[in-house]
């Protein structure tokens, strides 16, 4: 879609500039922005969904469990987690997909800097 | 002393005549890998899809995932539209933010797209006409028979997709949002 309206943001290492990878835990961090709908989804490297029991792959500014302030944790991991959990079973690498759908409001996509503050942070927890 | 006296007999002029063929023969293939895949994302979107009918697709999910990268954040339903024989009058309702609707030419160029409002139902109605040219603009048209819907816009184009997106608001909007994506209409119009 044009980049006027919509964006796709891939992450392939976290804040510290490790690969992403399904061997460690993740936490994102983000805050919600009433001016867009956004969406979070977890790959594989190659671009494809991972299988989990749970058929979880992504979540959206409307399923995403949000904190009193508007702000969102995720977390990223192989076993379940309480709250806004992405499974990322045994997928090696892992690329996530943060994706910003401009609602018309106001035309922010178009500048980079504003959609900059809008990425979540990704920092590992655990390896 | 050996290795000194190999580079002073080495021929320079043929070693940097290979590496600019080599540049050269990289930007070429770089530049033509496009053109040379096997398939591209409206062969392998539009493959299952019937002409000039719209059609609600499976969830995406891993083994229905069409492209790589295309998330599961949402549900679609697809035309795959031709223009060379009439026009195609495309109707659809974007009830919430999150939803759009976007036409892509077979080269994958985005050269429409619609998105929904919040607390506004937008009401969309198109009518793709074939040209010579790929996009000359567009033009509002107000149907005189249809008073109650908002204006007609004109589009030209000759092939592509158009994509009605529903974005995933949690379980208990997914059949209303399934039935709204069923509500679109995408209708050839003979000339």
């Amino acid at each position: 879609m044009s980049a006027e309206f919509a964006q796709t943001f891939l992450a392939r290492m976290d804040s510290e500039g490790h690969r992403l990878h399904s061997s460690c835990d993740y936490v994102i961090e983000g805050h919600d922005i009433a001016t867009h709908w956004w969406s979070l989804t977890v790959f594989d490297d190659k671009g494809r969904l991972i299988p989990n029991a749970a058929e979880r792959y992504a979540f959206t500014s409307d399923t995403i469990t949000l904190n009193h302030d508007g702000s969102f944790i995720a977390a990223l991991a192989r076993d379940a987690r309480p709250g806004n959990w992405l499974p990322t079973g045994g997928a090696g690498r892992l690329v996530i997909a943060f994706s910003v759908l401009d609602l018309g409001i106001r035309a922010v996509a178009r500048d980079g800097d504003e959609v900059q503050k809008l990425l979540p942070v990704i920092r590992r927890s655990a390896c | 002393m050996w290795l000194l006296a190999r580079l002073k007999r080495a021929n320079w002029r043929l070693i940097a005549a290979a590496f600019f063929a080599v540049c050269i023969l990289h930007i070429v293939a770089t530049l033509a890998a496009p053109e040379l895949a096997t398939s591209s994302a409206y062969d392998r979107l539009a493959q299952d899809l019937p002409l000039n009918k719209m059609q609600v697709v499976p969830p995406v999910a891993p083994k229905t995932q069409p492209l790589p990268f295309l998330s599961p954040d949402a549900r679609y339903a697809l035309c795959r539209f031709d223009t060379l024989d009439g026009s195609v009058a495309l109707t659809a309702n974007l009830p919430g933010p999150g939803w759009t609707l976007a036409l892509y030419s077979t080269e994958g160029e985005n050269f429409y797209v619609s998105v929904a409002q919040p607390g506004r139902r937008t009401e969309i109605s198109l009518l793709l006409v074939p040209s010579d040219e790929r996009v000359t603009g567009l033009t509002a048209h107000a149907p005189a028979d249809a008073p109650q819907q908002d204006a007609t816009l004109t589009v030209a184009a000759q092939k592509g997709l158009a994509v009605l997106r529903a974005p995933d608001q949690g379980l208990a909007y997914r059949a209303r949002n399934l039935a709204q994506l069923k509500r679109a209409r995408c209708a050839f119009r003979p000339l």
